[in-house]
């Protein structure tokens, strides 16, 4: 079986859980009663056992609809439920269901990860601080919490704080980047839970605009900054 | 009371006024380091020549009051000045920390 790690695009892991799922589903609606009633023919309590199992089968969804909660429930029904006594039995490609449903599980844990990160990153690339006219905008804040066996790191600060202020300039000549990064690690480096990052109107700052301004002069080209040196 | 050393060249054949607002932001050019970025201290306005080269000295306050003072480390201009009034050390210290960040 391929890695979920392997799948590139989400909704592939889907369709791999759906193939899982129609696995589970097909054994057990195709030859699940016959099966459970030949194995506790002689307990006396089956038969309420089977009443919980035959309610279950009967509000099984089909494979091509199945939603990744139906296919999580049923993969956890499997593993510890009412589906629980067929855990080794083995579908037609000769996997047992336990492992078609660890396999449901992981593949969709990974998509709710991806989910996850490709959200972050939409609102990491939303994220604002100057408008088009090169003005800034009304405060903004966003956090980051932090991803499961994830530490707060320096590193990890800088990876997400380099996409959050991609609209300020780092050029030779001008920038601003720099400043909010390392003005607002300043301000959040004591809350370890998660990542959180003001925009430059939340940092006190505002942009230089008017004729004669060195920021404007060097933007446009008509004066070069050979250096700048920040001393005592 | 810090400097910024910041020199400027004019390519053009045009005499050019720059005015360096006060609160100007100057960053630190180099993201690793723990310095204090600067904001200069009052007004400046010069005139650079044409086919020319100046070099100013500015007076600055630091912006970031628990990182340690800049050394003669390289840095940038920005498109940023500070958004508020200030006429010490305290007053900027007092804007960059006031409500809006936690």
């Amino acid at each position: 079986m391929r890695d979920s790690a392997d799948f590139r695009d989400p909704e592939s892991l889907i369709e791999e859980a759906r193939f899982a799922y129609s696995e589970i589903y097909y054994w057990h609606t195709a030859q699940g009663k016959r099966r459970f009633d030949e194995r506790f023919k002689e307990r006396e309590e089956s038969q309420a056992w089977r009443t919980k199992y035959t309610a279950l089968l009967a509000e099984l969804s089909k494979p091509k609809k199945a939603s990744p909660k139906d296919m999580l429930h049923v993969a956890r029904e499997v593993l510890s439920g009412r589906m629980e006594w067929a855990y080794n039995e083995k579908s037609e490609q000769g996997v047992t269901l336990s492992n078609w449903a660890r396999r449901i599980e992981e593949l969709l844990r990974e998509h709710a990860k991806r989910v996850e990160r490709e959200q972050v990153s939409e609102r990491l690339h939303s994220f604002r601080s100057l408008a088009e006219d090169g003005t800034v905008v009304d405060g903004l804040r966003i956090e980051i919490p932090l991803q499961a066996n994830e530490s707060w790191s320096v590193e990890g600060y800088l990876g997400y704080a380099n996409v959050v202020y991609h609209d300020v300039p780092e050029t030779d000549n001008i920038g601003g980047r720099i400043f909010l990064i390392q003005t607002n690690l300043e301000h959040t480096r004591d809350s370890k839970t998660g990542y959180t990052f003001h925009n430059a109107s939340l940092l006190h700052v505002e942009t230089i605009i008017g004729e004669h301004n060195l920021a404007e002069l060097v933007r446009h080209g008509d004066l070069f900054v050979e250096s700048v040196i920040l001393g005592e | 009371m810090y400097k910024v050393t910041l020199t400027l060249r004019n390519d053009t054949d045009e005499d050019v006024m720059c005015l360096v607002p006060k609160g100007q932001v100057f960053e630190n050019r180099n993201v690793g380091t723990q310095r204090q970025n600067l904001a200069a201290a009052r007004d400046y306005r010069v005139l650079i020549p044409g086919r020319s080269r100046l070099t100013l000295e500015l007076d600055a306050l630091c912006t970031n009051q628990t990182m340690s003072g800049p050394n003669g480390s390289p840095g940038r201009t920005t498109v940023f000045r500070i958004a508020g009034a200030f006429d010490s050390q305290q007053d900027l210290w007092n804007i960059m920390s006031s409500t809006g960040v936690q």
